[in-house]
């Protein structure tokens, strides 16, 4: 186990500086440099601009950039973003509690709702609650995030006269309103992943209720919310936990885009901008990131397995 | 049918009910092509008359401007108290908004309240020049040396008082702008002066300006909204020498910085010891970032914005004037519009007939008895300059007199005809197939798809529109490997020196079409150094035949400025200029 701990932890530096490089080339390939995009609202000249290189270091070859870059970084100086003059550990620091914020409870939200949802249509299978259950799930499926965003958005401006409120509200300054804001989109967020993760349990448990030793629990006379819960649900599980693996790096995909029509000023955001104005650093940083926050929790799913079923061992 | 299915069926149809019912009118989809009756405001805010002239310009060769009178501190007939929101859809650039990277309104509006300029427009006026931290200013009598006398009682952020110098190292920094910066919207007035040293420091509370030449619109440039004066002391002991992000901002404006949230916030508090006693009113201010423009727009009307000060759509308004009566729409003209440009180093468009062709082919505004511009249907016709400005061709001077200028359905389709012959004349007999670029903005595709459309009459096929985002387009249209483009255009304030050089000159910024003609700066210079109303305005009139006549940036319509706010908010007027108006000290919440 340890062997493989430390394979894994060495293979998640590798990827880790793999992606820094590839992201590193990626902008530079890209058509437009920031400079460029700072001039989207306004004209400067060639000269004008060939001056700013100089001055940002951005005519130096590619390799220094980099090694420059990357010698910050392992410092734990992330430098100042291009585009706004920030540091970027300020960015950080008041936007990954947003996005923290928003990912867990979007996971809540899948996790509850899958569960809840998944067990009893499976347990209620062709009756009104599995139908109900599945024109949830089918529309989970089908309605992207930024429309239902933007549908909730109108909805309560239209017939209620009223939004949440819209500047960042931190848990600490005022944990109502804090959670009042984060309700709507993690709700958003979270209905596509509960409705894939509460068909998996669906399914699962439509198998696993099928199986001899369940009908060898109900014969042996254990209450029916034991045999599902301990029994079935558990064994059940395996699938899920994949799924809501999966789900969880995918809803950091979900949180850029919610993030930007509930306006969160969280790390997604930040992101898209990066990438819009081809803030190097910030981009840099932003997607590696993102990339070790994936890596970290595939490597948790995974331990998780062992936990869930003993008969997993990794050597 | 059992108990389940008919749940199951009732489940599914409120669903699609409750989905059809509240489908929202889709944020920025382009208005359609076909004419319709055209949006009518029930009380609809007049188009100004020609405003008066610059006051720099009359009679300034001869006599020197008398002394205005310092400001007296009104008496109060606001209300004092509450915060004001308003929304803008992303981030503060740059706090630095006198040089290039702080050129966006998203920078500058945020940013104007807390600091001060020298002199600055009436907030009903554009074009008049009122007092700012400058009391009174002084003209010599040949209009080569202007000499402002500064406010005594105006101070920093940090207490310290506003004095010459700060306004000297404000221009010292614009002939040499620190690391990474170089100069922006601010600083055409400095083409004015020989160098840093022509800006003197007289005494603590006075500084005088040597000019190369007698410029007419040296204090018209002077009331640029980006030309705020920055504290000395503050910025030579910072070790960049620059004041990049919003919350470091130490400005002498009416209000102060109290916190930033990247991405959220910006929040500002009254400054007890601005310089106008009584002012300001609003105990501070909140700029929201709200980057979806439904978002914003569901914002205003659940009362959490107060107002919108960059305007909103077409369809937005219609909306507003229909179904929200309770909300205030101000529209006056814009100093903004939509253009379509020819590349004129790039065949097929260095051939001037197929310039002209485009010319022909493309309808400006409405026409009288025909459709308007499906992207602006409340824009209007203009040439070269602001076509309610003191210094541009008039609309009665363009309609029927200027090519592509028709203002009726038949004269348009004679003008298509002339086009077609244009066209084979310059050997598309059968028609031109060309390639358009555009910027990713929704104003930009739509200009281009409504373009696409009216070239197409003519036998200009556009056979691909390339959208790109900002960076790639502007390294395209910076190196000139562009054809045709639509392309938006905004300008900070209504002067000939500010536009024309950027915008038809050899080299400049924002000239996409390359144009370089000899004749057209001759011109320019000429008007320039001419103290004289009423010659300038005969010089620029030839000039801006000259450039219609070149044919390379084609103004398809000028703007309208529809910016709404709830009634509550007093003493804030739109003007021409997106980025004036926004010192904020003179407004107040009625409640």
């Amino acid at each position: 186990m340890r062997e493989y701990l430390v394979r894994r932890f060495l293979l998640l530096i590798l990827t880790t500086w793999g992606v820094s490089v590839v992201v590193f080339l990626i902008m530079r390939v890209v058509p437009g440099d920031p400079i460029t995009a700072m001039m989207g609202e306004g004209g400067v000249s060639t000269e004008q601009i060939a001056k700013i290189r100089r001055d940002l270091g951005l005519d130096r070859p590619l390799y220094i950039q980099y090694v420059e870059w990357l010698w910050d970084t392992l410092r734990l100086d992330l430098g100042k973003s291009l585009w706004k003059g920030t540091e970027i550990t300020f960015e950080l620091k008041t936007r990954l509690p947003v996005t923290l914020q928003l990912a867990i409870m979007s996971m809540l939200v899948v996790v509850v709702v899958a569960l809840i949802a998944g067990v009893l249509s499976a347990l209620y299978q062709d009756t009104w609650v599995d139908y109900v259950f599945r024109v949830f799930t089918i529309g989970g499926l089908a309605l992207p995030a930024f429309w239902v965003g933007i549908l909730v958005i109108l909805a309560l401006a239209l017939w209620f006269h009223w939004l949440p409120t819209i500047e960042y509200v931190p848990f600490t300054q005022n944990p109502r309103e804090n959670l009042i804001q984060f309700a709507f989109p993690a709700l958003v967020v979270g209905w596509r992943g509960a409705a894939v993760t509460g068909r998996m349990v669906r399914s699962s448990m439509l198998e696993v209720l099928r199986e001899d030793y369940i009908r060898t629990a109900r014969a042996k006379g254990l209450a029916e919310r034991v045999v599902i819960l301990r029994h079935a649900l558990k064994n059940a599980s395996l699938p899920v936990v994949t799924i809501l693996g999966i789900e969880m790096t995918l809803l950091l995909g979900g949180v850029v885009v919610i993030e930007q029509v509930f306006s969160m000023p969280g790390l997604g955001r930040a992101l898209v901008s990066a990438i819009y104005y081809r803030d190097y650093p910030m981009v840099q940083f932003l997607v590696t990131f993102f990339a070790l926050v994936t890596m970290v929790i595939n490597f948790l799913v995974d331990l998780t397995y062992a936990w869930l079923d003993p008969r997993i061992r990794y050597e | 049918m059992g108990m389940g299915r008919m749940v199951f069926l009732g489940v599914v149809s409120l669903l699609l009910g409750l989905g059809m019912a509240c489908r929202p009118a889709p944020p920025g989809q382009p208005p359609t092509p076909v004419p319709g009756p055209r949006l009518e405001f029930p009380t609809p805010t007049p188009f100004p008359t020609p405003t008066p002239l610059p006051i720099a310009a009359p009679g300034a060769a001869v006599t020197p401007t008398p002394a205005p009178v310092p400001t007296p501190t009104p008496p109060p007939i606001g209300k004092y108290g509450g915060i004001l929101v308003f929304a803008q859809e992303r981030d503060v650039v740059s706090a630095e908004i006198t040089m290039y990277e702080g050129l966006s309104y998203l920078s500058q509006h945020p940013t104007r309240p807390l600091y001060s300029q020298i002199v600055m427009n009436d907030p009903q006026d554009a074009y008049k020049v009122i007092p700012d931290l400058a009391e009174r200013w002084e003209m010599r009598p040949d209009g080569m040396q202007w000499t402002f006398y500064l406010r005594r009682n105006a101070v920093w952020h940090d207490g310290r008082p506003v004095t010459a110098h700060d306004v000297k190292f404000t221009f010292d920094r614009m002939f040499n702008p620190p690391p990474g910066q170089v100069r922006g919207r601010a600083a055409p007035v400095i083409d004015y002066m020989a160098g840093p040293e022509s800006v003197v420091v007289k005494d603590d509370h006075t500084v005088q300006f040597n000019l190369k030449f007698p410029a007419a619109s040296f204090l018209a440039l002077m009331n640029n909204p980006y030309l705020v004066v920055m504290p000395k002391h503050y910025v030579e002991a910072r070790p960049d020498k620059q004041v990049r992000v919003w919350k470091d901002v130490i400005g002498s404006g009416a209000f102060r910085v109290k916190t930033m949230t990247p991405g959220s916030l910006y929040e500002m508090v009254k400054f007890e010891r601005f310089y106008i006693p009584g002012r300001p009113y609003l105990d501070g201010i909140k700029v929201l970032v709200i980057p979806d423009p439904a978002t914003r727009f569901a914002a205003l009307r659940a009362r959490r914005l107060h107002i919108i000060p960059q305007g909103v759509t077409y369809p937005q308004a219609e909306v507003i004037v229909k179904d929200l009566p309770q909300l205030v729409l101000q529209r006056v003209p814009r100093l903004a519009g939509d253009t379509v440009q020819m590349n004129v180093t790039q065949p097929p468009f260095s051939d001037p007939r197929v310039r002209r062709a485009v010319a022909l082919a493309l309808p400006r505004g409405c026409l009288k008895d025909g459709p308007c511009y499906a992207v602006e249907p409340d824009g209007y016709m203009g040439g070269v300059l602001f076509p309610y400005g003191p210094w541009a061709l008039r609309i009665e001077d363009l309609a029927d007199k200027v090519h592509g200028y028709a203002s009726t359905v038949a004269g348009k389709e004679r003008e298509r005809e002339e086009a077609r012959r244009l066209l084979a004349a310059a050997g598309y007999p059968h028609g031109l197939k060309v390639v358009m670029d555009t910027r990713e903005l929704r104003s930009y595709i739509d200009s281009a798809q409504w373009a696409i459309e009216e070239l197409r009459k003519v036998g200009i096929e556009v056979t691909d529109l390339k959208i790109h985002d900002s960076a790639s387009y502007y390294e395209l249209t910076l190196h000139g490997r562009h054809r045709i483009i639509a392309h938006g255009h905004a300008f900070a304030l209504d002067d000939p020196d500010l536009i024309i050089p950027d915008h038809y000159m050899c080299g400049g910024a924002e000239n996409h079409p390359k144009l370089c003609d000899k004749e057209i700066d001759e011109l320019f210079y000429k008007q320039q150094r001419t103290l004289d109303v009423g010659e300038r305005i005969r010089l620029l009139r030839d000039l801006q035949y000259k450039i219609l006549d070149r044919d390379a940036k084609i103004w398809i319509a000028w703007e309208v400025s529809r910016v709404p706010h709830w009634p509550e908010v007093k003493g804030w007027y739109a003007v021409n200029s997106l980025y004036m108006s926004m010192h904020f000290w003179d407004v107040w919440l009625e409640r």
